[in-house]
């Protein structure tokens, strides 16, 4: 089942994929359907300002939003780790407040 | 630049990165998919009943499919039944056998879920379902084995690990379990496409193992079935091709071949001529050649393992009696984000979590996360491990 965001004033489809499930916690995979890039350092602002730890690390983004273990790539890719309750709505829930930007505008969404 | 001399059978090979998820699905070799292509250009019939000379010659075709397929494992082409995978094969067993409550199977903790949950599943019809333990280094002991086995009806065993690459003893274990009186069932999925298995003399009653493990393509598997095994078998699923003869009062299940009744409805046609082409293939190469190439890649990947900080390895660390299938950890990094980065940032397949097989990652290494796997195959070149090792190493800290 495809999830929608809007990113840039765009909007995104996304898949959300269960890796493994320890029972009250899971681990997720978010891919983007289609091409996408972004801002990984407006992420990180947001996600600090939210009160979230978050790093660039590189050519990836490391947060930890809503209890969880985020990794993020400009592409959209994400893994998602300690996602409770282990669904794919939460996971879905963590991913998309964490790239959805409205304002500013995204520099960088094709 | 592959330096695998058998990388020029595999059209897939990736031009960039290097594919290191073989135990999960070996690359098709290109015998097998010119096989499947054949079969809907060419006949794209169905078989058996089918009064014609084009459904006469599929029909043989697979036949002569099921011969090459037996062959690798060293068991007359009537013993042998093609299942969609390894999976249904086992489910087949564990769901056909007629178990009476208080009998008793053993499997062990080193099994992947398909050699598992079927057995487990037998607890809700009264069966006892033991699991035997490995020892610390993810091999089972033929003497436990033997005393495991004392008096239950069945054991269930893998015979080479998609964790951490062991190979067992097929034959210590299934002559320990079957002289204590049990019925073997051994998971080959992995084994199969590195090393010819002969299965003659060895008193085992069903070896299941899947096409797209060995060389061939997805939706394929196949199982040898002893006589004493098919003699108590009920076929699980019923359909066309299941009966001698039927009428609102019964029917009379078809027994000739011996193992039809195991294959009802309409086979995966394009996929067992695909299967045995993979298996005429793999047949065809030489095995001292595939085990010397096998053998340079174990030992090249353990040795730059070696060079590694913070980089644990997870299963034997020899290159003997075992596959060149390793689970890694990466100090600081979670199994999926090290997968995700060497896919990422090096273009390197591999696979991460648990391997269907939790319980194997919890008894030995106390992991509930498992690690990242990486498992190669006859078309890797020592250049994909050379990546490998600069990718763990950069991503490690290591340099």
């Amino acid at each position: 089942m495809d999830r929608r965001t809007v990113i840039g004033g765009g909007e995104h489809p996304f898949v959300v994929l269960s890796l493994c499930s320890y029972g009250d916690h899971g681990d997720y995979q978010v891919l983007p359907r289609g091409a996408l890039s972004l801002d990984l350092v407006l992420i990180r602002d947001s996600l600090l300002g939210r009160g979230f730890r978050a790093a660039i690390d590189g050519d990836h983004l490391l947060a930890d939003p809503d209890g969880c273990q985020a990794v993020l790539y400009e592409c959209g890719r994400a893994v998602l780790e300690s996602v409770r309750p282990d669904s794919s709505d939460a996971a879905w829930s963590i991913y998309s407040s964490m790239v959805a930007q409205e304002s500013p505008p995204h520099r960088g969404a094709v | 630049m592959n330096t695998s001399s058998f990388a020029c059978f595999f059209p897939s090979i990736p031009e960039t990165g290097a594919y290191l998820d073989s135990a999960a699905k070996t690359l098709t070799c290109r015998a097998a998919l010119e096989a499947q292509s054949r079969f809907y250009a060419e006949l794209d019939c169905n078989v058996e009943r089918g009064i014609y000379t084009r459904s006469a010659k599929a029909e043989e075709e697979v036949r002569s499919a099921r011969e090459a397929v037996a062959a690798l494992v060293g068991v007359p082409a009537e013993r042998l039944a093609f299942f969609p995978s390894t999976t249904a094969a086992i489910n087949t067993v564990a769901l056909g056998c007629p178990w009476r409550e208080g009998q008793r199977v053993v499997t062990t903790n080193l099994e992947h879920h398909s050699n598992f949950l079927p057995w487990l599943a037998l607890r809700r019809r009264g069966v006892v379902v033991d699991v035997l333990q490995s020892g610390p280094d993810g091999y089972l002991d033929p003497a436990a084995m033997s005393r495991a086995a004392e008096g239950a009806a069945l054991v269930a065993f893998t015979h080479a690990s998609n964790v951490t690459g062991a190979v067992q003893d097929l034959a210590g274990l299934s002559r320990a379990a079957a002289e204590a009186g049990a019925m073997v069932v051994v998971d080959g999925a992995q084994a199969m496409s590195h090393a010819p298995v002969d299965l003659a003399g060895l008193p085992v009653d069903a070896y299941a193992f899947s096409g797209h493990k060995c060389f061939g393509p997805t939706g394929t598997g196949a199982m040898y079935v002893s006589e004493r095994m098919l003699a108590i078998l009920s076929p699980p699923v019923l359909g066309g091709g299941s009966a001698r003869h039927s009428s609102p009062e019964g029917f009379e299940p078809v027994d000739d071949p011996p193992l039809k009744s195991l294959e009802p409805g309409t086979a995966n046609i394009a996929g067992i001529l695909g299967f045995g082409a993979a298996a005429a293939f793999r047949a065809g190469l030489d095995q001292s050649r595939v085990e010397g190439w096998m053998d340079e890649l174990i030992r090249s990947f353990l040795e730059r393992l070696a060079d590694l900080r913070r980089v644990t390895l997870f299963g034997p660390a020899s290159a003997s009696r075992r596959l060149p299938v390793f689970s890694i950890a990466v100090e600081g990094l979670s199994p999926h984000v090290l997968a995700l980065r060497l896919d990422q940032e090096f273009g390197l397949m591999t696979r991460s979590g648990t391997h269907c097989a939790p319980t194997l990652w919890e008894s030995l290494y106390g992991r509930s996360r498992g690690g990242t796997r990486i498992s190669l195959h006859i078309y890797n070149g020592v250049e994909d491990v050379d990546l490998l090792a600069r990718a763990l190493a950069r991503i490690s800290g290591s340099v």
